[in-house]
């Protein structure tokens, strides 16, 4: 009985073998290579495929009742049928593929029957077709990472093939399927029978798409490379994959769909927060068709340049955008409403239709289909004014959309920005998001200074029930637009309890910045009422920042508070220390800017040259003595002055600098420390020659002159003596010659790695070329 | 030498450790305002309050008070000494004991070394009890020292600090209250309004008017003790609407003062007669039980106008009881025939 059983099992299994239910095994842990076609003839079947013949078609969602519904782009509506959807519907060939109630179905694209369930049990990952043959990828939530990939030929279901690690969305080739899975790999199946016959292991890059587009073929996932006859040779080093440039978006959308989670669902938000674009068909490949991404952020819709972090244009719907469908020249949208729209490049609408259903998803396929009859192109609003109505859009789920439009409207140049950012910054009404964004861009403004000057003048008061201005955004505003006007308006800001503790820190640096000297016993008062602040006070950034300051101004008068406050035991050690720097700061000489002469400005215009293409990396590589000598030489006075006037008598001071590769003074260290604040500042100012190397350490030893006449004088002990024995009126004996700085070691710190593989520049590949 | 008063000493004293030892709450927004003690063991706010190690060593009061010898001058400058190192401590309860020793001794040299040290900058659990030992001197030369702490950026020391002013009575600080009346912290606000009903002038009483309209507590009160007949007339103005609470205070201070003339003070107690609500019935009962001071001929109308509201509220209520009594009568005749033509 067991073995009548056990014989009828086995042969129900070679049967279903037989009849052509599985293909033959493919994605085997260990990948055979067959005999025939070769890998090499494989790669060059799949380079280019046939271009398609495809209805331009709308398939959509319907809200209550729910129905999958078709409309030809040309004709208007196919068909409608009531559906149990749970994904959005993909248009493939002339099918739909849809994961339903019952499981994943391929449903006739003229009658929206029912051809197939394709699957009751996974998910859908994604599909392709040509006409009646279709591919689709399947994943289950097993423990293991099973997925499937099935070929449907007409009505039935001519193969499976079955692994073990994800699948991503594959392409259809005439014959041959592109199969990526487990994130870098790539296979070919035959279509017939499903048997692998290559199979590609990429290293360089993550491979979750293969897609078809205008008869050429893409994979990637991150960025997508054009399929060609060298791609195994592309499998690991250096890549180059197109995708339009980098760049922050609200909600962080992806490039492209994440194929380690099924097709989002009707009801998905993803659906309405996404980027779409579309390889162009210029340039091989690397460029986006218009040159153009559009976000689509609910009912917001920005037309952003691919190959620049620009805004081109911004729209604003009634109803939240849920498909969009790029062809050259525009773009298709659809909203939730059921409104079918063209836009040209610069956002206008060109053509309208109302398809008479309200939508949860939808998917368009326009196959190059642009309508004939467009309308001409109404006025658009200034970009300007597009961001400043996207900013003001009482809208809660916009609000990261509001405050990117708030960081583009801050890039441009127009003076009303200004007040329209403080106007965004203070109102009581923006979300906490968009408020932030124009408060953090109203500090980079570099204009609007009467706005920025008013807006100072405001004071809160709970009597009046006035808010306070954003005073730490003015006051940055201020500082970068030296706007000498603001500085005592910032004083008044100062000392106002409404100013709140994380604004001072920009208060006071403004101050800094303006050398608004009168400043100085607000700030002295400031660091004197709060230097004993404990630790971790909300109050020590801006206690840092004022001590800073009163260096930056050199604040004499700040001298007693400063030396108390670093005598004053209740004070935390890192403030005693910073006062303790602010104090060398004061004695140490200003750093005098050199000043040039009408004829040095001429010489220099005369002798100024557009470098050529070429010669586009003048920098040296690292730095060495010379340059160090160079660099140092016109501060080698003040440095020996600080020598000289330490009390200590010292004739040589050790100075172990980091240099950045753009030859700013990252940090020092002298030996002895005594010297450190005065020469600290003098060294910081020097700016050493831009290094390919990067970041080194230079040391260097100062030594005070031979013959310099040691002056017999008590050490400084007052204020007021310490004051006189400022090293800045400490001069080399006229005519003594500086002795010459030694380079003892120049070293660099860390190597540096290029990250980003570029494409060949114009220069470059010119000098490849030469002989 | 030096005059000491050893009551006001130990009561410097017990303060002192008070706000040394105890660690309270911040009081909420909006809140009760905290008495003066309250304010100074208020911990800091914002962020981190600085550690404490051990309870504060204070010095006994009562060595001092209860020796009735004077000191002598060498005594009293080693003393002076002894605090000026205390005060220069990295201990913060060495700077206390340094406080105290201040507050014992008194004198302007006492005085010239605390302010010297609460100018220099204190951390901010000490700046309370510095600025209580300042209070405890009554001597106007403290009051720089307390404007510039006005313009700390700690609300409870803004509070300690005006709250000081008030005390001392220094007028000269009216500038100074009048700008903490748009503090963004109420405590402040409040704290302000109360300061300047001790030391502000009529100039006061248009910023006085405007926070009591935006409810700042204490501001009726204040305006009570500076305001005049245009002032009453703002008080009786919310009586009228039903609210005595919030301006009894304002009134009943208006009530005791020698310089309004007799007719406004009789108006109030009219007015608040008229009202004849509860809270205002309660309101003249206490001020006739409490009356201390003051014209004879107020709380002679007080009286009268009392008995007068009792007599009517009585009055109201033994008529509504036989109206309540009839009301339920009618309500059990309509039960009582409902039940016999309803249901057989």
């Amino acid at each position: 009985m067991k073995r009548t059983l056990l014989c009828s099992s086995l042969f129900a299994l070679l049967g279903l073998l037989g009849s052509g239910g599985c293909g033959a095994a493919s994605f085997e842990p260990s990948f055979k290579k067959p005999l025939a076609p070769t890998e090499i003839n494989v790669g060059k079947q799949i380079v280019a495929a046939k271009a398609r013949t495809e209805r331009p078609v709308a398939v959509g969602i319907t809200t209550n009742p729910s129905k999958l519904c078709a409309w030809d782009l040309s004709a208007g509506m196919l068909w409608e049928r009531p559906i149990d959807a749970k994904s959005n519907p993909l248009v493939v060939g002339n099918a739909i593929v849809i994961q339903e109630r019952d499981g994943i179905v391929v449903r006739d694209l003229a009658t929206g029957a029912l051809r197939v369930v394709v699957d009751d049990e996974g998910k859908l990952i994604g599909a392709d077709g040509i006409d009646n043959t279709i591919v689709v990828a399947i994943a289950y939530d097993d423990e293991t990472a099973r997925s499937k990939v099935v070929l449907v030929e007409g009505d039935s279901v001519r193969w499976r093939q079955t692994l073990n690690l994800a699948i991503g969305a594959p392409a259809l080739l005439g014959d041959r399927v592109l199969v990526p899975w487990a994130s870098q790999r790539l296979s070919v199946l035959a279509a017939q029978d499903g048997l692998e016959m290559a199979r590609w292991n990429f290293t360089n890059m993550v491979v979750g798409h293969a897609l078809v587009d205008r008869g050429r073929v893409f994979i990637g996932e991150h960025g997508l490379m054009r399929v060609k006859e060298d791609l195994p040779d592309h499998r690991d080093g250096p890549v180059a994959l197109y995708a339009p440039i980098k760049r922050s978006l609200p909600g962080r959308p992806a490039l492209m769909r994440d194929v380690s989670k099924p097709v989002p669902g009707p009801d998905s938000a993803t659906n309405k927060l996404q980027v779409d674009w579309r390889v162009g068909l210029e340039n091989e490949g690397a460029s986006a068709e218009n040159d153009q991404l559009i976000l689509r952020y609910y009912r917001l819709v920005f037309g952003l340049s691919a190959s620049s972090d620009d805004v081109r244009w911004l729209r604003m719907f009634d109803q939240d955008v849920i498909g969009t469908a790029i062809e050259p020249g525009g773009t298709w949208l659809a909203d939730a409403a059921g409104n079918l729209s063209f836009l040209d490049l610069t956002g206008a609408t060109r053509f309208e239709r109302a398809l008479g259903k309200s939508l949860r998803s939808i998917s368009l396929r326009a196959a190059g289909y642009v309508p004939t009859s467009l309308t001409a192109a109404a006025p658009q609003p200034s970009l300007h004014d597009q961001l400043l109505a996207a900013a003001h859009l009482a809208d809660e789920r916009l609000s990261p959309a509001r405050a990117y439009a708030i960081d583009r409207l801050a890039m441009l140049p127009e003076e009303r920005v200004t007040a329209e950012l403080l106007a965004l910054c203070t109102d009581a009404a923006s979300p906490e998001p968009v408020a932030n964004s124009a408060c953090i861009r109203l500090g980079t403004r570099e204009n609007g200074a009467t706005d920025v000057i008013t807006a100072l003048r405001g004071r809160a008061s709970f009597l009046e029930g006035a808010a306070a201005p954003p005073v730490g955004a003015l006051a940055q505003a201020a500082g970068r637009m030296k706007l000498k006007q603001a500085a005592p308006l910032l004083v008044s800001q100062a000392e106002d309890p409404h100013t709140k503790s994380a604004d001072l820190v920009a208060v006071f640096q403004a101050l800094g910045t303006l050398d608004h000297r009168p400043a100085v016993s607000v700030i002295e008062r400031f660091v004197r009422l709060h230097h004993a602040e404990p630790a971790g006070s909300e109050l020590g950034p801006a206690l840092y920042a004022a001590l800073s300051v009163l260096g930056d101004l050199r604040a004499q008068s700040a001298r007693t508070t400063l030396e108390e406050v670093t005598m004053d035991g209740l004070t935390s050690e890192a403030v005693r220390k910073k006062a303790r720097e602010t104090l060398g700061v004061i004695d140490s000489p200003p750093v005098v800017a050199k000043v040039e002469t009408p004829e040095i400005k001429a010489k220099a215009g005369v002798e100024t040259k557009q470098p050529s293409a070429v010669e586009a990396a003048p920098r040296p590589y690292s730095l060495d003595a010379a340059a160090v000598e160079v660099t140092i030489a016109p501060l080698r006075k003040t440095l020996v002055g600080c020598l000289t006037s330490d009390p200590g008598k010292l004739r040589q001071a050790r100075i172990s600098m980091v240099v950045a590769g753009d030859g700013s003074v990252e940090g020092m260290f002298v030996t002895p420390t005594s010297l450190q604040s005065c020469m600290d500042p003098v060294l910081r100012s020097a700016k050493f020659p831009a290094t390919r190397l990067g970041r080194q350490r230079v040391t260097q030893t100062i030594e005070a002159e031979a013959n310099e006449p040691v002056v017999a004088k008590p050490a400084a002990s007052t204020p007021a003596e310490k004051t006189a024995a400022q090293p800045q009126k400490q001069t080399l004996k006229p005519g003594a010659k500086a002795p010459p700085a030694t380079v003892n070691t120049v070293s660099p710190i860390a190597k540096p790695v290029s990250p980003v593989v570029k494409l060949p520049t114009k220069a470059t590949a010119k000098r490849e070329e030469a002989p | 030498m030096p005059t000491r008063n050893h009551s006001r000493l130990a009561a410097v004293m017990i303060t002192c450790s008070l706000a040394a030892t105890a660690h309270a709450a911040p009081p909420t927004s909006g809140g009760v305002k905290p008495e003066p003690q309250l304010i100074a063991r208020a911990a800091p706010d914002m962020s981190t309050p600085a550690p404490r190690t051990k309870p504060a060593p204070i010095v006994p009061a009562q060595n001092l008070a209860a020796s009735d010898k004077p000191l002598t001058a060498a005594e009293r400058a080693s003393m002076l000494r002894s605090a000026e190192t205390k005060l220069a401590s990295e201990e913060v309860e060495t700077v206390e004991q340094g406080f105290a020793l201040l507050a014992q001794l008194g004198g302007a040299e006492a005085i010239k070394i605390m302010v010297a040290r609460v100018r220099r900058g204190l951390p901010p659990q000490l700046l309370a009890p510095a600025v209580e030992v300042l209070v405890s001197f009554h001597q106007p030369s403290v009051a720089p020292v307390l404007l510039e702490l006005t313009l700390h950026r700690r609300w409870q020391v803004r509070a300690a600090a005006i709250d000081a002013l008030g005390r001392l009575g220094a007028k000269t600080a009216q500038p100074s209250l009048l700008y903490a009346l748009d503090d963004p912290s109420a405590e402040v606000r409040s704290t302000a309004v109360q300061s300047l009903g001790l030391v502000g002038d009529a100039r006061a009483l248009p910023a006085l008017t405007v926070a009591m309209q935006r409810n700042v507590e204490g501001a009726a009160l204040a305006l009570g003790k500076l305001g005049n007949s245009k002032e009453s007339e703002l008080l009786l103005e919310r009586v009228r609407k039903g609210d005595v609470a919030s301006v009894e205070s304002g009134l009943h201070a208006m009530l005791l003062r020698a310089n309004l003339p007799l007719a406004l003070k009789l108006k109030i107690v009219n007015e608040l007669a008229q009202v004849d609500s509860p809270n205002a019935r309660e309101v003249l009962t206490v001020w006739t039980q409490t009356w201390t001071t003051g014209d004879a001929r107020v709380l002679q109308a007080l009286k009268a106008r009392t008995k007068q509201s009792e007599g009517a509220a009585v009055a109201a209520q033994s008529a509504a009881v036989p109206a309540k009594n009839a009301a339920v009568a009618s309500q059990s005749a309509a039960a009582s025939a409902g039940k016999v033509g309803g249901k057989p």
